[in-house]
């Protein structure tokens, strides 16, 4: 998932990074194939403890292709270089991870190496896996190698040059791989040390709430760190104090957004963070709550107790009175687009978002408030259906064949400016946006991911 | 702060038991067929089904009984456990028994054969086994005599054992001697056997309704299609109470497939519960073109005197109600006044409230009429129609149309729930008036929107309690006062008036606050949103004398047999303590209501951020005899989730005279995933009555669920929906 | 406007309003009344249907966008009634009313046939748009499980 379509803009950099790399590259040897362990012979309470780790990874969701066999891999993820599939992790000794030791699965885990030898692609998010604790790994193993096998073998990913060359990541690892397991901050509180592991290594939280640089790497500290990315066409908004929502956010908040996939003030989960929060929907709540107290840190804290309550007071009494049909609602515009844009809300919005309908008003929404339009282009075609665990009946039906290109740059314009005090949006952003997210829907039509 | 969750975790159940034994191969139509080009034939004037023994069964040459259930199949299992009670008296095994929905027009003209085809109040078991069963032991009677005959013996020399007849060496099966025995003239009607003395009765079979139900092929009103049939979309004024001022059919009139827009004029009360309130309806070839040009057609509405009227209005109304004594009371015992006053402010208080609620049956309000004024067959009217009473259905058609009751026929078919909302919904009303007036048959669907918005809802209640306890910590004194509505204030009383804990002063007042909002009978009326209150109230009276909540209840109930059995049964089998770890919690109510007491025990698990998950809800049941123990746990189940519904996400708010949230999307119900495992445990009196099922596992489970979260929590929840309350702790 | 749908195996021709919903056309022109109408707005499910083999609330979906596309309603699950989930429901005694039960064994259906055994988190997910008012919620979890282990 996070990485699905990793941006990798690596272009002449990573043809830098090559040229020190491949002297480098024939450092790594094979480590010897075993023989599958039994998997009677794990701990129970080990494999259990596994079974946390991998729902706090998400492996799953990139390492099980649809509607094909859990951990089997063969999930394609589109790339600009080319399609990269993801392996199978069943402990299948050919098609899978059968032959693999602990010690080549912490290795793979923590430095991108395959038990060959050969270099995987940091779609796999070995740069924050490198913070996993051993007895994690350890679990996690246990976890996987008592998991069915399943003798599919992944597709073979074959990149077209350079990128085919995969000892380039070597110089990549050499720029953006810092080993390294998590080092617990003794000055903090032992759920903030909780829920910093979690983000920083585990949840690789930052490989999608980060913007890459230049060579497709996600800076993992400094300013840019966690101030919001991209993923899958869909914007990841910052995970610190530079945010646009109208509502700063809290801890109780994130937590309720994090397990039911919905925040009263803050709309709710969609596009590629669905399949995070189904995830932690099945985590314990002690780690959902870890998890939020370090997301607040990153964030600089909660505002003070009054400050945040007349904030919210506020917020909330703009955005329901935005609602549509409430009797204090903004008159429809004059300006032409706006009232196309009206129109268009009317006829395919309005029936579940107005006045006393839905428990989060549109005011409120991430979506709308970013400064980036793309997700709202994106829940208006797609939809956002089935919903997570925690929302299973707040459910929305795509509208990607009611609503045109220009009626969806009419009705972003009018959202926009009906339900926030922010700028408008660019036009030519929103055009862009709108087109994007057009070729990514053919592109899942015509059979694609 | 979210709206409260639900069902985070422990999800690993094991499977719910559905029940024991008998799988019978058998598949039994519920329904007779409606046949295309119109009316159908009265099946009873011409029973092909064999020969007709009395009016309530036929039997054929292969000893096939189809047994004619004149009470309505809503999903409680009227047709099982109408079959169950013929079956038991007339001795024949099961797999012989049929079933069809029995004849309204017989039962009105023939001097009310089936002596009552309401259904509901859980009567059917309860109050209609002594005939019913009688019904069966009369044809087994008149099959002996005719053996007897035959065989020059005495009609106690034969016996009638699983469809067969013998006397020595003679034997011959019912159908052989079904025809002569419809012939026999008995001197006296038998009586029926003694409780207990039953072979079929208390045995768990399966319903019987069940193979048209998962093929598509079950018709409900919605589903009666007729030869030239026209639809047709009604709205009554969103407003009860208030009445059309106009409308312009001309916009409208050109749409596709547009027939005609028939205004209904306001009938007040001409027949019980069964006024027809002020609507417009618009007539067109197909129910979604009738809908969409009612949606577009520019109408009018006089609202009247009900806009006033709103939740907030009426919280507020009831609430300074609660702070004065009312004029309407009862001293149940003793006198508690002085003794409340002398204690000054130590007292236990604790006010309680639940809004209105719907019944929100799946299958929304249809009819199906056929009015012929004209014609070979005229006069006559056909109809098909939500109710659970097909003869005051009959009544209603007769009385809307203006035909004579012998020409009037309604049909019977399964119903899409019922709930008690199946009497008096005008729509069998507005499709016969439709019909009438456009002459042809008609389909009147209702729309969820005007289900809800026109709902003849449970009642709001408010209550307070105030008591004073004594050295022991039990109570000495004690006031109930409940605030109802005006439109049946009675409904307040239920339970609260009539609770069996002994408190040496108690006395009950109620106060009533004005609406316009209709109501009616919803599942356990009156106790179901009234138990909320008083059985969180026991609890709280109970922990403020230092006592355990079920041994208090035990205590104050002693030597009420009933209640006891249920009590030391919950004690016994339950586990309840009040000593659980912070996050989960335990909590019991009893509540009796149609005939049973029944305690629910509930376990919950809250979480730190308030996400609220139901473990377990135990139901323990003393309705005396058990007909049909599986479908008896079916109903408890059913129950369970009814009331949990609405105490966990319902509520209907009224603004302007009229109900606002009045879909699925923001009248929300439960759903799968937030289903409580539920088990059933029985602590039967063993003395000879029949209570009911239906209904009786609703009212405890709400406040049972609320002492629990209080367990969990340290919040009491004094109000419904639980999910707009916060209950995070930490 | 007409077109053609593909309902149970057989072509049906139709003329009605494009945005006319495909509840409607399989109940009120085509004459296939299992599929039930509950709310309107794809919340209760009673509508479901299968187009090209996924479960959809045939009220919130235009029978026009989906002329050409295979269509399965509750009366062409099974020819008798013996798909596997028909039959777990009538071994189950699940419904009650039955209005609902269309629904709910069309969603089942669906769900069996991506995820032949599907944990109790995965029967939630499939079944939560499916309301039953009647509370058959532990029959229909029990059912589904008995449809899985027949294979």
């Amino acid at each position: 998932m996070s990485l699905k379509s990793i941006a990798l803009t690596l272009a002449g950099a990573a043809i830098l990074g090559a040229a020190g790399a491949y002297a480098y590259a024939t450092r790594h040897g094979e480590i010897a194939a075993i023989a599958p362990p039994d998997p009677a012979g794990f701990d129970r309470a080990l494999i259990d403890e596994g079974a946390i780790v991998a729902g706090l990874g998400n492996c799953h969701v990139c390492h099980t292709s649809t509607g094909g066999a859990e951990y089997a891999g063969g999930l394609a993820l589109p790339t600009p270089f080319g399609t990269i599939y993801t392996s199978n992790i069943t402990p299948d000794p050919v098609a899978g991870i059968g032959a693999w030791s602990l010690e080549a699965f912490k290795r793979a885990m923590r430095e991108g190496i395959s038990r060959d030898g050969s270099h995987l692609y940091p779609a796999f998010p070995y740069d924050y896996y490198t913070k996993i604790t051993d007895a994690d790994l350890e679990a996690l193993y246990a976890y996987l190698m008592t998991r069915p096998a399943v003798a599919t073998a992944a597709p073979e990913t074959a990149l077209p040059f350079p990128f085919g060359f995969r000892p380039l990541m070597e110089g990549w690892n050499f720029l953006h791989l810092s080993q390294g397991v998590f080092e617990p901050d003794p000055a903090q509180s032992e759920i903030w040390n909780r829920g910093a592991y979690i983000v920083e290594s585990l949840g690789h939280c930052g490989a999608c709430h980060t913007p890459r640089n230049a060579m497709g790497a996600a800076p993992k500290s400094g300013p840019a760190a966690y101030g919001g990315g991209y993923a899958e066409g869909w914007y990841a908004p910052p995970l610190t104090a530079a945010t646009t929502a109208p509502i700063p956010w809290t801890e109780i908040a994130l937590v309720n957004y994090l397990i039911d996939g919905w925040d009263r003030d803050h709309g709710i989960v969609a596009g590629p963070m669905k399949p995070v929060v189904n995830d932690l929907y099945e985590q314990s709540e002690d780690d959902v709550f870890a998890i939020a107290a370090y997301i607040m840190h990153l964030k600089g804290g909660e505002k003070p107790a009054a400050e945040q309550d007349a904030i919210v007071a506020e917020a909330r009494a703009r955005a329901d009175k935005a609602e549509w049909g409430h009797p204090e609602a903004p008159p429809i515009p004059d300006d032409a687009q706006m009232a196309e844009g009206a129109r268009i809300f009317e006829a395919q919005c309005a029936t579940c978002h107005k006045t006393g309908g839905l428990p989060s008003p549109l005011g409120l929404g991430t979506s709308i408030w970013s400064d980036e339009p793309a997700n709202l282009v994106r829940i208006t075609f797609e939809g956002n259906t089935p919903g997570p665990l925690g929302s299973l009946d707040r459910a929305m039906p795509g509208r990607a064949n009611q609503i045109s290109d220009s009626e969806m740059a009419a009705l972003a314009a009018f959202m926009r400016a009906r339900f926030t005090d922010r700028p408008a949006w660019p036009a030519d952003l929103v055009a862009q946006r709108i087109s994007e997210a057009r070729t990514d829907l053919a592109h899942r039509a015509a059979g694609g991911h | 702060m979210n709206e409260m969750t639900l069902s985070r975790r422990s999800f690993i159940r094991t499977a719910v038991t559905a029940g024991g034994g008998m799988i019978l191969g058998f598949v039994i139509p519920g329904v007779p067929k409606v046949l295309a080009e119109g009316v159908l034939p009265e099946a009873w004037k011409d029973p092909a089904g064999g020969a007709e023994i009395n009016a309530w069964l036929t039997i054929d040459k292969n000893s096939i009984v189809t047994v004619r259930c004149p009470h309505t199949e809503m999903g409680q299992g009227a047709l099982t456990s109408v079959a169950m009670m013929v079956a038991e008296e007339l001795n024949v095994p099961w797999a012989n028994i049929r079933t069809v929905l029995a004849d309204a027009n017989r039962h009105v003209t023939q001097g009310e054969v089936y002596v009552n085809m309401s259904t509901g109040g859980s009567n059917l078991v309860r109050n209609r086994h002594p005939h019913i069963m009688q019904a069966g032991a009369s044809a087994r009677e008149r099959l002996r005599e005719a053996a007897a005959k035959k065989w020059k013996v005495t009609r106690d020399e034969v016996k009638a054992e699983q469809g067969v007849l013998t006397a020595g060496s003679n034997t011959g099966t019912y159908g052989e001697f079904a025809a002569d025995a419809a012939k026999v003239k008995l001197d006296a009607e038998p009586s029926i056997k003694a409780y207990g003395d039953w072979w079929l009765v208390g045995t768990s079979v399966p319903r019987i309704d069940v193979a048209p139900k998962v093929d598509g092929s079950a018709i409900y009103p919605i589903d009666v299609r007729l030869e030239g049939m026209v639809y047709a979309a009604v709205r009554a004024c969103p407003v009860p109470g208030g009445v059309l001022k106009s409308f312009n059919f001309d916009a409208i009139k050109d749409r596709p497939g547009v027939i005609a827009a028939v205004e209904l004029k306001q009938v007040k009360e001409k027949l019980a519960n069964a006024d027809l309130r002020s609507a417009i309806a618009v007539v067109a070839d197909s129910f979604y073109r009738a809908k969409t040009a009612l949606d577009l057609m520019p109408v009018e509405w006089d609202f009247g005197a009900g806009v006033q009227y709103s939740t907030e209005g009426m919280d507020a109304a009831a609430r300074d109600l609660l702070g004065k004594p009312a004029e309407h009371f009862e001293a149940v015992r003793g006198d508690p006044l002085p003794l409340l006053e002398a204690a000054g402010d130590k007292v236990v208080v604790g006010d309680y409230y639940r809004p209105y609620e719907c019944h929100a049956t799946m299958c929304p309000p249809t009819a199906v009429a056929h009015v012929q004024t004209t014609g070979p067959l005229a006069p006559r009217v056909d109809l098909w129609t939500f109710t659970q009473n097909v003869a005051a259905a009959l009544l209603v058609a007769a009385d809307q149309s203006g035909i004579d009751p012998q020409n009037c026929y309604v049909h019977g078919t399964f119903q899409g729930g019922g709930f008690g909302n199946g009497n008096g919904v005008d729509v069998p009303r507005q499709a016969v008036e439709i019909s009438k007036q456009v002459g042809r048959p008609v389909k009147v669907i209702w729309t969820r929107e005007e289900d809800t918005t026109q709902a003849r809802t449970r009642p709001p209640i408010w209550s307070r309690g105030i008591t004073t306890l004594g050295d022991d910590g039990l109570p000495t004194a004690m006031l109930i006062r409940a605030v109802g509505e005006e439109k049946n204030p009675a409904y307040a009383d239920r339970g609260n008036l009539n609770h069996p804990y002994m408190v040496a002063n108690f006395r009950y007042e109620r106060g009533v606050v004005p609406t316009n909002i209709p109501i009616g009978p919803n599942r356990a009326p009156g106790n179901n949103s009234n138990a909320y209150g008083l059985e969180q109230y026991i609890d709280e009276v109970a922990l403020a004398g230092g006592w355990d909540p079920l041994d208090w209840r035990i205590k104050m109930t002693e030597g009420n047999e009933r209640w006891q059995r249920v009590l030391l049964k919950m004690k016994e089998v339950c586990g309840f303590t009040t000593d659980l770890p912070k996050g989960r919690g335990m909590g019991v109510a009893v509540v009796e209501s149609h005939g049973s007491t029944v305690g629910a025990c509930v376990t919950v698990e809250v979480s730190r951020r308030g996400a609220l998950f139901i473990e377990k809800v135990q139901i323990i049941s003393n309705s005396g005899y058990v007909l049909n123990p599986r479908n008896a746990e079916e109903q408890v189940s059913g129950c369970v989730a009814w009331e949990l519904s609405h105490v966990l996400y319902g509520g209907l708010r009224v603004q302007g005279g009229r109900i606002q949230n009045v879909n699925f999307d923001n009248y929300k119900l439960m759903r799968l995933p937030d289903m409580p495992v539920v088990e059933t445990i029985y602590a039967n009196s063993e003395d000879q009555w029949w209570g009911g099922f239906g209904e009786t596992a609703c009212p405890p489970t709400p406040p049972a669920l609320a002492n629990a979260i209080f367990f969990a929590t340290g919040k009491r929840v004094r109000s419904t929906p639980i999910i707009q309350h916060d209950l995070s702790w930490s | 406007m007409s077109f053609s749908l593909n309902v149970n195996g057989a072509s049906h021709d139709v003329d009605v309003e494009a945005e006319t919903p495909l509840l409607w056309v399989l109940r009120d022109t085509i004459g296939l009344t299992g599929t039930k109408y509950g709310c309107g707005i794809a919340q209760c499910g009673a509508c479901t249907v299968h187009v090209d083999g996924v479960a959809v609330k045939s009220c919130n979906v235009s029978a026009a966008s989906v002329a050409g596309k295979t269509i399965t309603t509750i009366e062409g699950l099974s020819p008798d009634g013996s798909h596997k989930v028909q039959k777990a429901w009538v071994e189950n005694t699940v419904p009650q009313c039955g209005y609902c039960q269309s629904g709910q064994i069309m969603s089942a259906a669906a769900l069996l046939a991506t995820t032949p055994a599907p944990t109790d988190r995965e029967i939630d997910a499939a079944m939560a748009g499916n309301i039953c008012r009647c509370g058959t919620y532990p029959a229909i979890r029990k059912a589904i499980h008995d449809a899985a282990a027949m294979g």
